[in-house]
């Protein structure tokens, strides 16, 4: 006899609440929070991480997730603009949200039209499918406001690239900056002075409006740096300036609250590849295509979201503990 | 006594008939003659044709498993002469039937091994039949060598094996089955196609104007130069107090140039794959380069070419798989042609 037969329909809904608990216990398994990274590539391919395991565990095509309708297109050979843009993981659900346009080719006016699907973690389950709007020269903005999802126009949303530092101690003065990046209460910023070569780091709280500069920086650029998940650390690229800027191989890890080195690795293999991001298990994920590496940081970090102003050069991206 | 029989002669004898350069079909005429019986003069004879002209791609390198046939025709005559009425260019196997009934015996005959062949284009019909446009013209023959078809069996079908056929590769939208037998209507798809990507080029300038990324580089460069002049005014004023405020700089992005937009369409023509040909001009600190008016109140960012390892480049960060990038090299490609 099947158990759910034999316990009835109180063991099935134990079995489906249980099974609808993001992150929490699964029948006795402890999910780690932000174990597993989910890359979806600008073709709609997800590919599942595990980054304590330090290896790809799973590859989704998001077309084929879609039951009998075919709501990403199915394009042969080189495609037109990104087949999935985006993708917003709703922790409390479980689920995320990524924009598709309806078709590869776009109108004669060289727009076209988006929908918002939603698939469940982690089973990449199609939940569910709504307009993402109509003739936009861009995927529309996703972007989840207390607690649900918000569809915006490319044209209707600017992201804040920098902070009124003028309440931030210990200067309390606007100094022109740019945010790079911010997760939690911490924000990684460039702040700009009167010598426009040097770059300039510091990590803004918005908390406790303190503003701490990071001090004996490795040479780098500023893409080239990045908060770690929770903001309590900087991680930064070492760069070998010249004409092409190379990287050394070498990382450094900058405390963000007082702002001082912390920690320096050394790993060859980062100099071809390209930085992803910082798993909350502290794995900093690097990848060139599907070829992924893990540098491990030997901390943990907080499962909160790294969001950047400008996400170019990134695949979308998400971590969850499923 | 033999039996009664209708039996088939072609003219041309074939087995091959060609289409013309120039996209015609072939004429052929099919006579039906009846042996070892003799019709009632007074009973008007009836013959029922019956022609089937299909293509599988069979034999054929990197042919689609695509049935491509022309209409059958299904006619009746009086006479025994039959001209084969083709409303479509198609190739591939020919298949000419009749039927005949005479007194109470019905007769039937159908020809076997004839086959519909196809004819490439001399450079002059193509010259003469391709929109005037140098760039369009050596696209073509980055695509296909200026060749419609493999040989006179096959048309030229991609090696990647999407289905992409003809002189200009149509491949996305499926080319239809004219555009796979006349060349004529798959240069004509090919030009549609451009003129479309051509569009699209030319509305991508104001689609970056207006998007958020722009906008965020504007105002990091603005917050920059402020830096930079509030300290040289502090520097050059030590007591002048708490400076007036410095205006944003207006930054204008240009539309593309005519050269900018042709190779922006040869690009979208190959598939963009997420990377336009062009993209807005930054330092390596990721912050807009702009040329500044003398008035100090604007400036113009530029575009800069994407060139090949910096597309792959792009192509690797965002895990676009190989055989979805299309060729990197291609615009540089097609301008390395001649043209015709």
């Amino acid at each position: 006899m099947k158990p759910a037969a034999r316990y009835g329909l109180a063991y099935t809904l134990l079995v489906a609440f249980a099974l609808s608990l993001p992150g929490r216990c699964v029948l006795g398994q402890a999910a780690t929070p932000g174990r597993f990274l989910y890359v979806i590539g600008c073709d709609a391919r997800v590919d599942k991480l595990d980054t304590i395991a330090g290896r790809q565990v799973e590859t989704y095509d998001l077309a084929k997730q879609t039951g009998k309708e075919s709501l990403i297109p199915i394009v042969h050979g080189a495609f037109d603009s990104c087949l999935a843009s985006q993708a917003v993981y709703d922790i409390k659900v479980s689920m995320f949200f990524t924009a598709v346009p309806l078709s590869n080719e776009p109108k004669a006016d060289g727009t076209k039209d988006y929908r918002v699907l939603t698939f469940s973690v982690p089973r990449m389950k199609l939940m569910k499918q709504e307009s993402g709007g109509e003739s936009l020269d861009a995927p529309p903005h996703l972007e989840l406001q207390s607690e649900r999802l918000k569809i915006l126009k490319p044209s209707a949303w600017m992201p804040q690239t920098d902070l009124d530092l003028s309440a931030y101690s210990p200067d309390k003065a606007q100094t022109p900056n740019q945010i790079l990046e911010s997760s939690g209460d911490r924000v990684l910023l460039r702040l700009f002075t009167a010598d426009d070569k040097q770059l300039v780091l510091a990590v803004a709280d918005r908390k406790t409006q303190k503003l701490v500069r990071l001090q004996g920086v490795p040479t780098t650029v500023a893409p080239n740096v990045h908060i770690v998940p929770g903001g309590g650390h900087v991680l930064i690229e070492e760069i070998r300036t010249g004409e092409k800027p190379e990287k050394t191989g070498m990382l450094a890890l900058f405390d963000g609250v007082t702002g001082k080195p912390q920690k320096k690795l050394n790993d060859p293999h980062i100099r071809d590849l390209y930085f992803l991001a910082v798993s909350p298990t502290g794995r900093a994920v690097y990848h060139s295509s599907n070829d992924y590496w893990f540098v491990d940081l030997k901390m943990k970090f907080p499962p909160a979201p790294v969001s950047r102003p400008v996400s170019k050069g990134y695949p979308a991206f998400f971590f969850a503990g499923r | 006594m033999a039996n009664p029989a209708v039996v088939l002669t072609v003219d041309p004898v074939g087995p091959k008939y060609p289409i013309s350069e120039q996209c015609e079909m072939p004429k052929i005429t099919v006579t039906a003659q009846l042996q070892n019986v003799t019709p009632d003069p007074k009973v008007p004879l009836q013959y029922q044709w019956k022609v089937t002209l299909s293509f599988n791609g069979q034999g054929c390198a990197h042919a689609t498993q695509r049935m491509i046939k022309h209409d059958d025709i299904s006619q009746v005559t009086s006479t025994n002469k039959f001209q084969l009425p083709f409303t479509q260019v198609r190739g591939g196997a020919l298949t000419i039937s009749v039927t005949v009934a005479v007194a109470a015996t019905t007769l039937t005959a159908s020809t076997k091994d004839l086959v519909v062949t196809a004819t490439n284009p001399s450079v002059g019909s193509l010259a003469g039949a391709a929109a005037p446009n140098q760039t369009f013209r050596k696209l073509i023959r980055v695509e296909s060598g200026l060749r419609q078809f493999l040989s006179d069996t096959c048309p030229l079908f991609s090696g990647d094996g999407y289905g992409g056929v003809g002189l200009c590769q149509l491949t996305s939208p499926a080319p239809t089955d004219d555009q796979i037998w006349s060349w004529k209507e798959n240069v004509k798809g090919g030009w549609a196609l451009y003129k479309q990507k051509e569009a699209v080029a030319r509305a991508f300038p104001k689609s970056v104007r207006d998007g958020a990324d722009f906008k965020a580089l504007v105002k990091t460069y603005n917050e920059k130069r402020q830096a930079k002049l509030k300290a040289t005014a502090a520097a050059a004023k030590p007591d002048a107090g708490t400076a007036a405020p410095i205006p944003d700089l207006a930054i204008e992005l240009p539309d593309y140039t005519d050269d900018q937009l042709e190779r922006d369409t040869l690009r979208g023509f190959n598939g963009y794959a997420g990377l336009h040909e062009y993209r807005v001009k930054v330092d390596k600190d990721g912050v807009l380069v702009v040329t500044e008016d003398p008035s100090a109140t604007k400036g113009k960012a530029e575009w800069e070419q994407v060139t090949k390892e910096e597309r792959i480049k792009f192509y690797d960060q965002n895990n676009v798989p190989t055989n979805k990038r299309g060729d990197p090299n291609y615009v540089e490609d097609v301008e390395s042609k001649a043209g015709f």
